[in-house]
């Protein structure tokens, strides 16, 4: 054997990559799209919202709220994998994958990292002497909560303004200004997104762009 | 956050079917073979595959398993059969509406990296293999030649490890395996 084995992801075959329906923030799709250069619905699917936590964003004018997700293959694994064999495969976007993909299999349980208790990592992959236990781990989680948080103000601010149109339109109505807010929020020098944790600038700052970039108001 | 992106990432992203992917030959340097085994955490084996050297490339030699063998050549794998229009390179993923992308990302070969760039006699040249763009060296810039420099260095250095592991060979009594022979590569080049 050649190959480093430093995560247990590579030698693991449950198929938590095609297990999932992997939601995903509009952070995270700016930031896939901005990487491949693919406009969203490439990559990704609007499903009904699946996750009662999110806020999610409103489609028309119904109360119904919806999320995003990452598409899969015809035979379930998620759009992004590459089969290595029949057993292994990786991430065919690792630099830009989902803020829940780099977290995985970790939450923060009152202020702890802590292995979720849903994931399929098989018992004792990542013991003992847990490495989710580490500075590395922590700064991941909370990224995953800061960024749940920020696509929570953003969303709210759509859904607030009422701004979707009838469907069809209403997708990519939302998807258009959902990324003119990330693309504004990338370019403010004062908040790079390459931020560690949600301080009061990056909040501030989101206010501004959420300010200069309101969405539409629908045309009755 | 966002990287820099020059003119000939833009067509290279705006490209759908990436032919080249599916075409050509991409032959592996240790270098290559270092930062694939290392980030994707994958075998050689997995991802690579040892073709018989058909001798065009003169600039690297087929690297010998035992003494008075065959020369091969370490490729990256193709995706299921070749057939007309190839087939997908093993890094190769594809969006349900057609889009094909790297997957190998900032780890993939450093030829890949510098494509459609080739440095020739010191000079940056458009390679050919793709069927999708007629490239100009007007999409490339100062990056493009960089890029171009380093592959053409990391080959450099992969053909003067492939002469003295042939050497190697020629000398010893029993012949070596692919896994030595990958092992050695990346010792040597990554």
């Amino acid at each position: 054997m050649i190959a480093p084995a430093t995560s247990p992801c590579s030698r693991c075959t449950e198929g938590c990559c095609r297990e999932y329906t992997v939601t995903v923030t509009g952070l995270d799709v700016y930031r896939i799209a901005r990487g491949l250069g693919l406009a969203p619905l490439q990559f990704a699917v609007v499903l009904p919202r699946v996750r009662e936590y999110v806020e999610g964003f409103r489609l028309g004018p119904g109360e119904e709220r919806f999320q995003l997700a990452l598409d899969k293959q015809h035979d379930g694994w998620c759009v992004f994998w590459m089969p290595f064999g029949e057993t292994a495969g990786r991430c065919g976007i690792y630099a830009h994958r989902p803020q829940v993909c780099r977290t995985y299999p970790a939450t923060l349980i009152d202020g702890e990292v802590a292995r979720r208790d849903d994931v399929l990592c098989p018992a004792g992959s990542w013991g003992p002497g847990s490495v989710l236990a580490s500075e590395a781990w922590r700064r991941r989680a909370e990224r995953q909560y800061a960024e749940l948080e920020l696509d929570a103000i953003v969303n709210r601010c759509w859904n607030d303004a009422d701004a979707a149109p009838e469907p069809p339109d209403a997708v990519d109505a939302y998807l258009a200004w959902m990324l003119a807010v990330y693309a504004a929020l990338d370019g403010d020098a004062a908040t790079p997104l390459d931020w560690v944790h949600p301080g009061p600038g990056v909040l501030e700052a989101l206010a501004r762009v959420l300010d200069a970039n309101p969405p539409a108001q629908r045309v009755v | 956050m966002t990287a820099v992106r020059t003119p000939r990432d833009v067509l290279w992203d705006a490209c759908r079917a990436k032919t080249c992917c599916r075409t050509t030959r991409v032959a592996l340097t240790g270098a290559d073979l270092a930062r694939l085994v290392r980030a994707f955490e994958l075998e050689p084996e997995q991802f690579a595959v040892a073709i018989p050297a058909d001798g065009a490339d003169e600039d690297v030699p087929g690297f010998l398993l035992e003494p008075g063998g065959a020369a091969y050549e370490l490729v990256l794998r193709k995706r299921g059969e070749l057939g007309p229009d190839g087939a997908p390179c093993t890094f190769l993923v594809e969006t349900n509406d057609g889009h094909a992308a790297c997957g190998a990302g900032d780890e993939r070969p450093a030829v890949c990296r510098a494509h459609p760039g080739t440095l020739r006699d010191g000079r940056l040249r458009v390679a050919g293999g793709c069927d999708c763009r007629r490239w100009s060296v007007l999409d490339l810039g100062p990056r493009e030649h960089a890029l171009a420099a380093a592959a053409a260095e990391e080959e450099q250095r992969h053909a003067a490890f492939v002469h003295a592991w042939n050497d190697a060979v020629g000398a010893a009594a029993a012949p070596r395996s692919l896994e030595d022979f990958c092992r050695d590569a990346i010792e040597a080049c990554g």
